[in-house]
Order: C-alpha cells, then structure tokens, then sequence
C-alpha cells in the first residue's frame, strides 16, 4: 500500500505521523499550499480532489486507489492474453490434427 | 491438393491484406466526432479529441496530406490499446505537421509478427531437410526467457515505450511471457520446416529488416538465439564458448557503472544502456547468435543456390530502390513501410537523390532512400553489381531481372555515394576480367590506366597532391578539434603524448591516420578518439558485445549535433572486444581463409577483400542485415570448393 500511495500521492513527506482520521468524524483536512491537487478515484469511478498529503494518503488507504486510465489498460491487456492463450490452443489443436492426418 | 494449396494462399492473401488495412480503422464510428481537414495553422480539434479519430477517417477527410510533403506521420508506441491507429495529436512545426498515430508495443509485437510470419509461410518446405534442431522445447523456452529479459535489462528503453508495465511486478512479466512464447512458438513451427530455402533468402533482410516497433528487438533474430541454445546444450563450439566465457567473466566484473544510449538507427541490433543486465543480456545474445548462425551454415550450407540468392538479391535490390523514391515522395509510404517492412528509422524525408552539398565543393550528399544507413545500401549494391557481372563472365548470359538490378544498383549506389565500393566494385570487376578472359598486354595496360584514372577522379587529384606530413596528421587534428576542455580521453591522452614526444608509436599512429584521410574517416575516427577512454580491462578484452552505450556517453565532447557513428566495424569490435578479441578475430578471419586457400578461387577471394574493406570502413557489423550477409558468405567462401557455391 504503501508504493501505491507514493505513486499516487507523491514521497512522504519527512517526519510524516499518520493521523488516525476515520475514528474523528470531527477532523478536517487544512489545504497545503505547497502539495500539488491529485484526483483520486474509487472502485466505482466516483473522484475526489484532494489537497494535502495527509487526505491524500488517507483516501488512498481507504480504498481511493483506482486509476481508470491504469485499469482500462490492464483490462486490455487480460483480454489481449487470453485472446493469444486461446487462439495458440486453436492453433496447436489444428497443428495436432495435421499430424495425426499426415501419418 | 493444388486447389487446396491456391485456397491456402488465397487465404494468407486475404489475412495480409486484413493486417496491412484494418488496424487504421479502429475508432468509435457511432460518436459525434468527425474528422476535419488540418487548417493553415489550426490543429486544436486533434488537440481537444485525441485518440478519437481513426487514420483512416482522418486521411478521408485530409487526403492532401498522404502526398503532401509537408505531413509527417509519426508512430507513438506510447499509447494506450485503445488508442491503437487512431491520430493521437498533431503538431505543427515550421510549417510542418507532424501526426502522430497511436500504436502499442504489445499490438505492435503481435500485428508485425502475425504479417512477417504469414510472409515466410508463402515459402514452400523444404522436404529433402532432415536437420532436426536438438532440445527444442528447452530451446524455445530458453529463447523465450531471453527476450523477457531483453525487457527488463533494458527498462530505461522501455520505459518510454510501454504505455503501462509495471517492471517490478512479476505478473507483468508473466503477460510478456504470454506475447513471447506465443510468438516464438509459431515462428519457429513455420521458420523450422524451411531453414534450408532460407540461406538463399539473406538478401531480403535488407528489405524486410524485422525490427518490432516499440522494441529493441529484431524478430528474425528468433531462429538464431533457437539454434543457439540448442547448439550450446549439444556442447558444440566448445572452444569458442570457452574463450568467450573468459571475455564475459571480464564484462561482467567491468559492469559497475551506467550509461544509457540512443539506438537510432542502429536499433534492434544494439543495446540501449550499459549495466550490469544489459552487459549479460546482450553477451548471451551474441554468443546465442554466433553459435546460431554457425549451426545454420552447417546443417544448411548445401542448400545455398548462387542462382536462387541471385534473383532474390535482384528482386530485393529492386524493391529497395523503389521503395527509396516512393518513402521519399510520399509521406503515407514513409509511415506504413516503417511498420510492415521493420525498419529501425523512417526513410528519407529528402525526396531529390541528386542533391549536392553547395557548402563542401558540391559534394553529393549521401541518399540512404529506405535503408537506414546509406553507407551500408551502398555496399549491399556494390556486392549485388559484382555478383552480375561474375555471372554474366562465366555465363555470357543475363537476364531481364539480373540487368533491371544491375541498372537500378548502379544507380543505387550513385545515390548513397559510397566512393569505397565504388572504387572495389570497379577493382573487382577489373581483376575479374584480367583473369577470366585471355586479354592482350596492350588492352590489359588500358584497363589498369582507367581504372588509375577513375581512381584519381574518385579520391580526387587534389587529395592526393597534399604531403603525407599533412594528410597523416588530419586524424589527430579533428580528434583534438572534438575534444572537450574539462576532459580528455585516455585515447585521446596516448595520442597527444605519442604526437608530442614522436615515440615510436607516432610513425603507427601517422600511417593509420593517412588511411583515415584517403578513406575520408579522419572525422569520425577522430571522434571516436575524442571518445574512447578504455582502461587497461576494457582496451585489453573491450566492454561487451553489441554496446555502444559507455563508448557514447562516458567521455564529453564537443557535441557534432547527431549521432555519429565510428565508421569502422573494425573500430567497434575494439570497444566489444578490445584488442585481444579483435586481433583474435582478425587472425582467424584471415587463418581460416588461408587454410581453405586451395578451394577458394579468384571470386571468392576478391569478395574476403570486399568484407574485409568494408569491416574498415563502415558500420555493417552493427546492422543485422550486413552481419548476417557478410557472416554467409564468409562462411560460404571459406568452408565451401567456391568452383561449387557460384556455379
């Protein structure tokens, strides 16, 4: 998790202390000036723009880690491999049955 | 059986044409976007809908721009799937467009093997073949393997090329082993069955040179790195692997830095960067490639027809010529003949072959037309002329096709202004007359004063008049002329030194640097002084095969603007192996030949000087293409009654 959350957010920053947020249904997270605004996505492509490194990484950590640009990727890429498993096996079906008609 | 066999290649026909077409039509044709004709000045509608229109609905709509010479369509691997052949943005550039097409390496890898792989296919079995390459299923999973790490011992190249891969997951790696196995599989099942027929094919490497887009990757290096292994696992070539196990326990312990480097045109047959895995990656590659080629002259050698490996050299001469004007002219065949013919560099922009350089005496400027290199097309004519000629001697025949090439290679090499071959096809063909034909004195003095003359003419007069003091001492001139103030080469060091005190050395160091100047390499072999900082490992055993990355980017100099290359095979053997491997090479080059002196007549040794000179003067061992023609007819001439291989 915490790779994702580097990718997504950026390095920690140093001294970082997690905060433990979702026990404070009180606590607000102060925009920092000096962090770049991130989008972050869930599971169902609901987004949200985050401010700060710490609601960054704590959207990350709750879930907020999907990239559909990254996703719809890696969904053509399963596809691609299992269009090549499946047609390789049609293709070593029709190379057997070759061979057994050649003998 | 010969209707099925007509159905057979209507079929692969048909998938051609499917392959060739269908790829540019991806798109959404059921959305509110429609492609619009470029503007002077306007491209925001490809700026605001990227990936949203397909190349073909764009040059439907901008036809102007396949013939116009001022569109450029240019491949962007570094795209999603989903945007595969779709216009991904245009840029304008000094009145330039610049359109780039949405492609992906991993549809690359499938599209352009499925269309090369269809393409051998068409060649008809050999039935008579009964080499069975040993251990294949090991082979070709080692041959998989290899190129998986192809992949991750070169991550900075394919960085930039993968749209999405995570090079630290190993299930990505599994996705490449999918893609590789696959591949390998099917090629070698067609490639196997017609291995005998291929050592007359080698010519169309040139033509269908087989580097995948988006990959540092040469397809029709597969077969090779197959027989490889399993020549290795069969423990042949014992000697040569065990000296190269020395060579390689030396590049490994020198691997301690990074560099990274541009492949350019070089790309498919060189590494991208110089670490520890990319040292190990390309050093097995090479040694799986010699002990490859070795098997397949072996087993194959019988096969080889001067008469077939004519006509395909003839046919190819041809198609690379046309292609040449037709990549130059129009800029649609400049951008699909990159993609199906495999080239490491796009043709020509400059579409006038006639162009000469204003600025340097009216020099004609070198024309390179498909090829990426026109040194390099320059020496595939120059064999090609000489080939004809030898054939049209002992038959006093020719045919259409053989005088259609030889009009078109003449030409050819005009264009590449490759004064070398120039000079050796006009020797060759000159000794080739002396000793073919009973030709009296008078007529024989004749010959030598015009071929003297042309000599002259070609070098020019003017070039031979300067004293050897001056001439000899171009090559330190230019090498100081490229050196950088804050650091000098160690190279570079011994020169300054040897040209100071005038050590022994200087009268060795003279004597190449006149050959640099009567060859016009006193530049570039003065860059490659500038350049080359071997310590005492590296000078004596060099720094690994195939790797040009420390030589290009350990030493700063006074940039010339665009890669350079060294000019010399000769040269970048003594950066892969350094003196030891090179003199070794060079000795068994010259042993083996003498060796064989007897079978080998006065064509064959004519064409060991044609590769010798060469090797000295240009880049071919860093072009796939040439090493694998050279390496065949080396081969060919040394190992063979050459009465019997040009019959």
């Amino acid at each position: 998790m915490e790779n994702e959350v580097i990718e997504i957010c950026g390095t920690y920053p140093e001294g970082f202390q997690k905060i433990e947020i979702s026990s404070n249904p009180n606590y607000i997270f102060i925009n920092d000036p000096n962090f770049t605004p991130v989008k972050v996505w869930d599971i169902d492509q609901n987004s949200v723009l985050v401010n700060s490194f710490i609601e960054c990484e704590h959207y990350v950590t709750g879930g907020w880690n999907y990239n559909p640009i990254l996703n719809a990727e890696a969904i053509y890429q399963n596809r691609l491999s299992m269009v090549l498993v499946f047609s390789f096996a049609i293709y070593m079906l029709i190379k057997k049955k070759q061979l057994l008609k050649n003998e | 059986m010969n209707r099925i066999k007509i159905n057979q290649n209507k079929f692969r026909y048909f998938l051609l044409f499917i392959l060739l077409v269908s790829p540019w039509f991806n798109a959404n044709y059921f959305d509110n976007v429609t492609a619009v004709e470029l503007g002077t000045e306007d491209t925001s509608f490809y700026e605001i809908n990227p990936c949203k229109v397909s190349l073909a609905e764009y040059i439907n709509a901008d036809f102007q721009s396949t013939y116009k010479k001022h569109y450029f369509f240019r491949y962007n691997n570094y795209s999603s799937i989903s945007c595969f052949g779709k216009v991904s943005g245009i840029a304008l550039q000094n009145d330039i467009f610049n359109i780039s097409i949405g492609t992906n390496s991993f549809i690359n890898i499938i599209l352009q093997s499925i269309f090369w792989i269809i393409l051998f296919s068409f060649i008809k079995k050999d039935e008579n073949v009964k080499f069975v390459p040993k251990y294949k299923l090991i082979s070709t999973l080692l041959t998989t393997f290899l190129l998986i790490y192809s992949v991750f011992s070169q991550k900075r190249f394919y960085e930039s090329q993968f749209y999405v891969f995570d090079f630290e997951k190993l299930s990505s790696y599994f996705f490449l082993f999918i893609l590789f196995f696959v591949i390998v599989k099917i090629f070698l099942d067609v490639i196997t069955p017609r291995m005998g027929s291929m050592i007359n094919y080698t010519p169309f490497l040139f033509l269908f040179i087989g580097v995948l887009s988006g990959f540092n990757l040469t397809l029709f290096t597969i077969p090779f790195l197959f027989l490889g292994f399993s020549s290795i696992l069969s423990f042949e070539n014992k000697k040569l692997n065990l000296i190269y196990l020395l060579f390689l326990a030396f590049w490994i312990n020198n691997a301690n830095s990074a560099f990274s480097f541009n492949t350019d045109k070089l790309r498919g047959f060189t590494s991208s960067s110089f670490d520890l895995n990319a040292v190990i990656y390309w050093s097995l590659f090479f040694i799986l490639l010699v002990n490859g080629l070795l098997t397949f002259f072996r087993q194959h050698h019988v096969y080889f027809n001067f008469y077939k490996f004519k006509k395909y050299y003839s046919i190819s001469a041809i198609y690379i010529f046309l292609l040449g004007l037709l990549v130059s002219n129009l800029p649609i065949f400049n951008f699909l003949t990159y993609y199906f013919f495999g080239q490491q560099k796009y043709g020509v922009k400059n579409s006038n072959p006639f162009l000469v350089d204003i600025f340097n005496n009216n020099e004609k400027i070198p024309w390179r037309g498909f090829y990426p290199s026109a040194e390099s097309l320059g020496e595939f004519y120059g064999l090609l002329i000489c080939f004809i000629v030898y054939s049209f001697i002992k038959s006093n025949k020719i045919s259409k096709l053989d005088f259609i090439s030889l009009m078109l290679s003449g030409m050819g090499l005009f264009f590449a202004n490759n004064k070398t071959v120039t000079i050796l096809v006009l020797f060759i063909v000159l000794i080739l007359l002396i000793t073919e034909f009973q030709i009296s004195r008078s007529i024989r003095f004749f010959l030598f004063s015009s071929f003297l003359l042309i000599f002259v003419f070609i070098v020019g007069f003017s070039n031979l008049t300067y004293p050897y003091e001056f001439s000899s001492a171009t090559l330190y001139d230019q090498a100081l002329k490229y050196k950088d103030p804050s650091v000098t080469s160690s190279s570079l060091d011994l020169f300054i030194n040897v040209y100071e005190k005038e050590t022994i050395l200087f009268h060795v160091f003279s004597f190449f640097g006149y050959i640099s100047y009567l060859l016009n390499r006193s530049e570039l072999w003065g860059l490659f002084i500038a350049r080359y900082s071997p310590n005492t490992n590296e000078f004596l055993f060099g720094s690994s095969p195939l790797n040009l990355s420390q030589h290009y980017s350990e030493i700063r100099i006074n940039e010339p603007g665009s890669l350079l290359l060294p000019h010399s095979s000769i040269l970048s053997m003594f950066v892969y192996f350094g003196i030891l491997g090179l003199l070794l090479g060079l000795l068994l080059y010259i042993m083996k030949a003498y060796k064989w002196r007897e079978n080998i007549n006065i064509f064959g040794l004519l064409l060991l000087f044609y590769i010798l000179i060469n090797l000295l003067k240009s880049d071919s061992i860093n072009y796939f293409s040439s090493f694998i023609l050279y390496s065949q007819l080396y081969y060919l001439v040394t190992n063979i009654k050459n009465k019997d291989i040009f019959k």
